[in-house]
């Protein structure tokens, strides 16, 4: 695990930018040439062909978005600077309007096996009023035209307590539980205050946490009933379908990061490049991560662990826990078998988890495990 | 100087009538103070007292002033203005020989002036009505004479007119000073007599009193003792007057104003009131209408952070020092931990040290439930005096209790008197008298159970009657009552800092509300939480915090771990914050809501 590495890269561009996004993203196509060279220039400093990389995720903004000589030329930076050639998956994540077949061409003659496609909703009224750009027809059609350049697994995003009525939410879990889709992510909505979305609603969430917990309980019912299994809280695969990347990140693996806005863990280091795509293109290459760095030591990782670990169907493993920090679960959380006790945890075999009904309170459940791990 | 030229007086106001105003003109006016330092003096004195409106209480001044060619020396003697040091008043009082009661123009006499007004009277002193706002347009001069007139029965016809703000007709008041106040007729040949009106703590002087010389003389080398802590003798190292910095002089005479320093390391041994007087010949009796000062509200005062313990006790110590009517003693609690036990005055004076401690020395606090002192008679024929809900014994050892009863005073406008006389009535009032005292002002007497006048009365009389209420009360004994005390349980588990001593009847009300307070108060945790009200094992009232449902943060955007493990960080601070109460997180704010209890 930890000989492995993983690449995440971001693209920040959109064509348009969704009313409920506050995430770095960018409308202004014209800065493409800029930032792809900036890019390459710091995968450049970062290369290191001693590392077989793992997974390899394109995320956005809308990496199906920006130009095809672009995209050529990443892939074709990634493989001289780094090792791809043992690589299991690699993820672009793509909008339903943009996934064009030159695009879809491209990512596949470049080794991408999996798209992630941010759909939100089948609801043609919902997707207009957050600001989409696509309908579900529209998704419907790049399913298809990735279907015909033999994309088999496929992603879809949907967000639970946007501006429409619960049983919309539930119809989108089910119109595509039944869809040839092999991954399916539910996110709850998060408004920030930045975004035009909080404005539109004066601030008020469309959908208190209880209603949201109820929401999300009948999706993960419909999603079970449909094979998709949840693996991770917010995630839900079809058999040997799970992200490979995702599912990295929660192990506690290490990953290179490059681009705007973009997070790392690399050398026990965690970092963050600048926020904005204007600090990025001013910074230089080496000084990207500056002030911006967490190093994580043996401690901290042990918490870092748990708290990724715990965030998995499977949970965390006792034996490894052992095995990577030399001192036992039980005896690390002083306060773990209290939560066990009290039903907040729950032992299978070698694996310590959060119970299924549980899940959507973990944040609790860990800042309860942590509260004594520093006394 | 003879005691022919020394007129002692002091200023009697309600809030916001002009006193400071008027004491800082009357300085001008005298030459004792340029104008620019009156504004540096006026900001020394306490934030807090100025923004509650409480009566600064300044440090006594001496002043020259010639009339008709003799020059004389007046020595102005501040009040504090509430109740709750109303017998700091009237010793205040009992330092003067006459006193300005000054009414605002446009407002009229008031229920407080009108009590300090009161205990003037009765230390016979000579009052001067001074009509003070006069530039005002909505000033109503022969209306507040007539109010002087009917009120308090003084002859107003003469009474100095004055703008103390635009400093119009300031020489008419020092005329009447000293034409009006008798001078003092003190012996200087008799042993000493000193009344203690005040005292403060000073680093480097210990005690400094400030005291009103009745007979005898007193200067530097005189040893000296005070009546109520006998046994100790003091050799006084200075003394001096209030010019208005103290200025050392060589001796204090019948008939002065001044202070006296003598080594004293505690305020307790300097108690406001006593008579100080020469060890050596002493005076046969001390002046008499010493009281103790006894508190009457107590409270617990814990440290909000644990580890701040030390820091409260060191700030409480700090305060004893300058206010010896402030009591303490260490308290722990299940669930606040390590903290103090307070006595106070009153509820003023109980706010007003809360504030002290979270301003002047920066701790953040949490205070339980107001208490009173109950009399507990034992089955065994004991008779305690309990004032903490959890020291009460229990239920079947007590044969009978008796709680602190009032004699309060409200005085209203009429329109207001149905709700006032509700208010009263809820609050298991006995109504005594109503009197019309003019046609805009009635005085309802009741007897009022202490505790049920430290929950929010002040606040609910003076929104019932939209501010126009104000109202005095005195102790005047104990009285039976049904009293249990109630506890609030979190999760089954009692919590010691919100126990409350009730009359039984008002206990199903409050523990309702305290019940409906303490579920907004503390946020959802992952379990189901019932909050119950309980005389003894009879559960009275039950609210539930519904266990928490959602807590996970959206998307892991590019795996940016650092956010989420600074939300978790948050939420573990947020949480340290919080007190433990068995396996329940109660935030600081839950422990303060249920002091705050609308009727």
């Amino acid at each position: 695990m930890r000989d492995r590495y993983s690449i995440y890269v971001h693209i920040p561009f959109c064509r348009a930018r969704c009313s409920y996004c506050a995430f770095s993203s960018c409308t202004d196509l014209n800065l493409q040439q800029r930032y792809f060279d900036k890019l390459f220039e710091e995968i450049e400093y970062y290369s290191d062909k001693t590392k077989p990389i793992y997974t390899v995720y394109l995320g956005g903004g809308t990496p199906s978005a920006v130009g095809i000589k672009y995209l050529d030329a990443l892939f074709c930076k990634l493989r001289t600077c780094f090792d791809l050639s043992g690589t299991e998956e690699i993820t672009a994540e793509c909008n339903p309007e943009s996934a064009s077949n030159a695009v879809l061409a491209c990512f596949r003659r470049n080794g991408v096996d999996r798209l992630s496609f941010g759909l939100q909703s089948v609801n043609d009224v919902t997707l207009k009023a957050i600001g989409r750009l696509h309908n579900y027809h529209d998704f419907l059609c790049a399913m298809e035209r990735a279907r015909s350049f033999d994309f088999d697994n496929i992603n879809a995003d949907l967000i639970i307590g946007l501006p429409e009525s619960h049983s919309d939410f539930i119809h989108s879990v089910l119109t595509v539980a039944k869809l040839p889709v092999t991954h399916m992510s539910l996110y709850a909505l998060e408004l920030y205050k930045a975004s035009p979305l909080y404005a539109k609603l004066n601030g008020k969430a469309p959908f208190s946490d209880d209603e949201q917990a109820d929401m999300y309980d009948e999706a993960v019912q419909i999603l079970s009933c449909h094979n998709f299994a949840r693996y991770e809280i917010s995630n839900f695969a079809k058999a040997g379908k799970q992200c490979l990347h995702n599912l990295f990140y929660w192990q506690e693996g290490r990953y290179f990061a490059f681009g705007a806005a973009a997070s790392g863990f690399v050398n026990n280091t965690r970092f963050n490049n600048p926020w904005s795509i204007s600090d990025y293109l001013s910074t230089p290459v080496e000084h990207l991560h500056d002030g911006r760095c967490e190093e994580i030591d043996h401690d901290e990782e042990a918490n870092e662990f748990v708290m990724l670990g715990l965030r998995l169907e499977s949970g965390v493993s006792l034996s490894e826990f052992v095995a990577r920090f030399g001192v036992g679960f039980w005896d690390f959380f002083s306060s773990a078998n209290d939560l066990r006790d009290k039903g907040f945890l729950v032992v299978d075999g070698d694996c310590v988890r959060i119970p299924d009904d549980k899940f959507y309170v973990v944040n609790s459940i860990l800042s309860e495990l942590w509260q004594n791990a520093d006394e | 100087m003879s005691q022919q030229s020394i007129r002692n007086f002091c200023i009697i106001a309600h809030i916001d009538h002009g006193k400071s105003t008027l004491a800082d003109r009357l300085m001008e006016y005298t030459g004792q103070v340029a104008k620019r330092d009156l504004e540096a003096q006026m900001l020394d004195s306490m934030d807090i007292e100025r923004e509650r409106g409480i009566t600064i209480k300044l440090t006594p001044v001496r002043m020259h002033y010639t009339m008709d060619g003799v020059e004389y020396t007046l020595n102005l003697i501040d009040t504090p203005g509430h109740v709750d040091f109303n017998y700091e008043v009237s010793r205040s009082l009992a330092a003067c020989e006459g006193a300005l009661l000054v009414v605002d123009a446009s407002q009229g006499v008031e229920a407080q002036t009108l009590a300090n007004c009161y205990l003037a009277l009765e230390n016979n002193l000579e009052i001067i009505p001074v009509i003070n706002k006069i530039d005002l347009p909505s000033a109503d001069i022969e209306g507040a004479k007539k109010e002087i007139e009917d009120a308090i029965g003084l002859d107003a016809s003469e009474a100095p007119l004055v703008s103390a703000k635009e400093g119009i007709n300031i020489k008419d008041v020092l005329d009447a000073v000293i034409k009006l106040v008798p001078p003092p007729k003190g012996e200087e040949k008799e042993p000493l007599k000193a009344l203690i009106f005040d005292c403060q703590y000073d680093n480097y002087k210990g005690v400094i009193i400030f005291a009103r010389i009745m007979d005898g003389a007193v200067r530097v080398g005189t040893q000296i003792k005070m009546f109520q802590t006998p046994g100790k003798t003091f050799d006084v190292t200075e003394v001096g007057i209030f010019a208005p910095a103290m200025q050392p002089v060589d001796c204090l005479r019948a008939g002065d104003v001044g202070y006296i320093c003598a080594s004293i390391k505690t305020v307790s041994d300097t108690k406001v009131g006593d008579t100080v007087t020469d060890a050596k010949r002493p005076c046969a009796q001390p002046l008499h209408g010493y009281k103790e000062v006894k508190p009457m509200v107590f409270c617990g005062i814990f440290p909000a952070d644990g580890s701040k313990y030390n820091d409260l006790k060191e700030a409480l110590e700090k305060l004893k020092l300058n206010d010896a009517s402030l009591t303490y003693e260490p308290d722990t609690s299940v669930a606040l931990g390590f903290g103090f036990r307070c006595g106070f005055l009153g509820l003023l004076h109980m706010e007003i040290i809360q504030e002290r401690l979270e301003r002047e020395f920066d701790l953040d606090l949490v205070t339980t439930a107001p208490s009173v002192v109950y009399k507990v008679f034992t089955t065994q024929g004991e008779v305690l005096l309990i004032d903490n809900p959890t020291k009460l014994p229990s239920p079947t050892l007590i044969e009978h209790m008796e709680e602190p009863i009032v004699k309060a005073e409200i005085f209203s406008p009429p329109e207001y008197v149905g709700d006032v006389m509700g208010l009263c009535q809820d609050k298991r009032g006995t109504f005594l008298d109503m009197t019309y005292l003019d046609t805009r002002r009635v005085k309802l007497t009741y007897d009022l159970p202490l505790n049920e006048i430290i929950y929010n009365f002040f606040d609910t009389l003076k929104s019932r009657t939209r501010g126009y209420a104000s109202m005095d009360y005195e102790l005047t004994g104990f009285t039976p009552g049904k009293l249990v005390r109630m506890d609030m349980l979190l999760n089954g588990e009692v919590c010691d800092a919100l126990s409350i001593i009730v009359n039984e009847e008002r206990a199903y009300a409050r523990g309702r509300q305290m019940a409906e307070k303490l579920k907004d108060a503390i946020p959802r945790q992952m379990f189901e939480i019932p909050i119950q009200a309980a005389i003894g094992n009879k559960i009275i009232a039950r609210e539930t915090v519904k266990a928490l449902r959602k807590d996970v943060l959206a998307k892991c955007y590019g795996g940016d771990i650092t956010r989420k493990k600074k939300l978790l960080e948050k939420q573990k601070e947020g949480k340290k914050r919080m007190r433990q109460v068995g396996s329940v997180s109660v935030p600081s704010e839950a422990f303060m809501s249920i002091l705050k209890i609308d009727d």
